[in-house]
């Protein structure tokens, strides 16, 4: 379960987010939809302790995460996959190197040629050729470096993910088999997730429930129905962008 | 007064960060296990490409202190004493010291820019996100390189300085090899040797420190990498005379 508790942050006097409560089941997966810059990654960014909340709490699998120590943390954070919206990866390691950091370090040491595999298997489910393998980030597209970031977050068999725009930036096609493997993930192998995204139609098809942040607040949480049916003016933007126009914070 | 109380503000900031990283680092470092091989590989890197800049930059300065002590020289003192003066200024601060001043152009501004790179793209978030510890990962290996590197490339520089004094000596002023050899030899101890081997140990440390302390403090995108090479350069000169000039007190009171 992934809980977050009336967590305020604000960079200066610019407010993010202001007492957000919001909490994901487990083997549920959340959509989380608001306009560019109200805090939708420094929200994710929470989850893992990369950014501390000013206030509140967050807890991810039984543990508060701003309080944990140091060995805490990171067995927390080794079961969580972070797919980053700009796919940070390892500029000087190649596609495999960066998929298998994905993977428990203990497992790394003890078990290469299966771990090489592992990391063959991620790429196939990302719909990346096994040449890819031996590439370096910066002789790859925008959408192959995302799908990478998606195999590094999936390569450990990790039961949380988060995913800040996993389809921004692919072709429809390539967008489509990412969504499969969100839904895969979540249905075959209960993974807990978080979805960002802007892309409401892919969204909706994987996801339990969704969730606006507008104005450093969860204006509207439900599901996928509940949403599509609401009559609150910014749901509806956000629902039907192309009858109405986007609001900004 | 304000902007006085501004830099002692932001200079007791700087400190504590540093402090609070170098305390990492040094937990780091007590497992070499988990990082020799990552060692390796930046000690190669910093090491073996730096050698011929060093040689050259060691050459010219021992050639120019036999020049300089030369042309000074009045004959009252025996000629060999430029024998010594070379030996003692290449193996207590030419050596060191200028083999840092290299070091930190060519490897503590690569280390800022590199690490500025790593955090402006998230990399380093993302290290931490799989569970590796940015500190572990990136900076020990750097340090300890720094500091494997250091010493063997002031030996070098060591050795071409002198026998650059040695061969400026021998081209220009009146002195026999016989006499310099002398020279060279009442004035070696081992004392000093191993004093600018330490230092440059500890110099070691300090320009890779100090490019991962400001590297991993990036921020703003490209600019704020170009800002960051800056800074790693400029602190890590200032830092480097500074411990100089302590080791050299330091030299002094057991020398
Ligand atoms: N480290 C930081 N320091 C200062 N401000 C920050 C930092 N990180 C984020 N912000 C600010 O927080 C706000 C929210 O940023 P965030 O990246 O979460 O937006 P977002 O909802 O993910 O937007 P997008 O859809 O464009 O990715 C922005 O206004 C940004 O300027
Ligand atoms: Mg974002």
């Amino acid at each position: 379960m992934i809980e977050l508790i009336e967590v305020s942050k604000s960079f200066g006097a610019n407010v993010i987010l202001d007492k957000v409560s919001l909490r994901v089941e487990e083997g549920e997966t959340l959509a989380l939809f608001g306009p560019s810059g109200t805090g939708k990654s420094v929200t994710l960014k929470h989850i893992i302790g990369l950014i501390e909340p000013d206030e509140g709490d967050v807890i991810v699998d039984g543990v508060s995460i701003p309080n944990a120590g140091r060995s805490e943390l990171k067995r927390v954070r080794q079961r969580v996959g972070y797919v980053f919206q700009g796919s940070a990866l390892f500029d000087s390691m190649n596609v495999e190197e960066n998929i298998i950091l994905g993977m428990p370090e203990q497992r790394v040491r003890e078990d290469k040629a299966g771990c090489h595999e592992r990391a063959m298997e991620c790429l196939r489910l990302v719909n990346l050729e096994r040449q890819v393998a031996d590439l370096y980030p910066s002789e790859l597209s925008g959408g192959m470096q995302k799908r990478v970031a998606m195999a590094r977050a999936i390569a450990g068999h990790q039961a949380y993910l988060l995913y800040d725009e996993p389809t921004t930036g692919l072709d429809p096609k390539n967008a489509s088999i990412i969504t499969n493997l969100i839904a895969h993930l979540q249905e075959e192998l209960g993974v807990t997730g978080i979805i960002v995204t802007h892309d409401i139609e892919n969204a909706f098809r994987v996801s339990d429930r969704v969730a606006l942040l507008y104005e450093a607040q969860i204006h509207a949480l439900g599901t996928v129905e509940e949403f599509l049916e609401s009559s609150d003016p910014v749901v509806q933007s956000f629902v039907r962008p192309d009858t109405e126009s986007v609001p900004t914070a | 007064m304000a902007a006085i109380g501004a830099g002692v503000t932001l200079t007791l900031y700087h400190a504590a960060g540093a402090a609070v990283l170098a305390f990492h680092t040094l937990r780091g470092m007590l497992r070499p296990r988990r990082y020799y091989q990552l060692m390796l590989a930046q000690a190669f890197d910093m090491g073996v490409a730096s050698i011929p800049v060093v040689v050259v930059v060691a050459a010219l300065s021992g050639a120019v202190t036999s020049q300089q002590s030369g042309y000074q020289f009045t004959g009252t003192v025996p000629i060999w004493i430029i024998g010594s003066i070379v030996t003692a200024s290449v193996l207590t601060e030419l050596g060191p010291l200028l083999t840092a001043l290299v070091l930190v152009g060519r490897v503590g501004a690569r280390i800022g820019a590199e690490l500025g790179t790593m955090v402006v793209t998230e990399q380093v978030d993302a290290l931490r996100a799989v569970g590796r510890d940015p500190i572990e990962q990136l900076v020990v290996p750097r340090v300890a390189a720094g500091i494997l590197v250091l010493p063997p490339l002031v030996a070098i520089a060591d050795f071409v300085g002198i026998g650059a004094g040695w061969l400026g000596a021998m081209l220009t002023l009146p002195i026999t090899s016989s006499e310099f050899i002398y020279g060279t030899r009442t004035y070696f101890h081992d004392f000093a040797l191993w004093f600018g081997l330490i230092k440059a140990a500890v110099f070691g440390a300090t320009i890779t420190f100090i490019g991962c302390y400001v590297g991993l403090r990036a921020s703003g995108g490209a600019e704020g990498v170009g800002r960051t090479t800056t800074n790693a350069v400029v602190a890590g000169t200032v830092a480097l005379m500074f411990w100089d000039a302590v080791l050299a007190r330091l030299l002094k009171a057991f020398g």
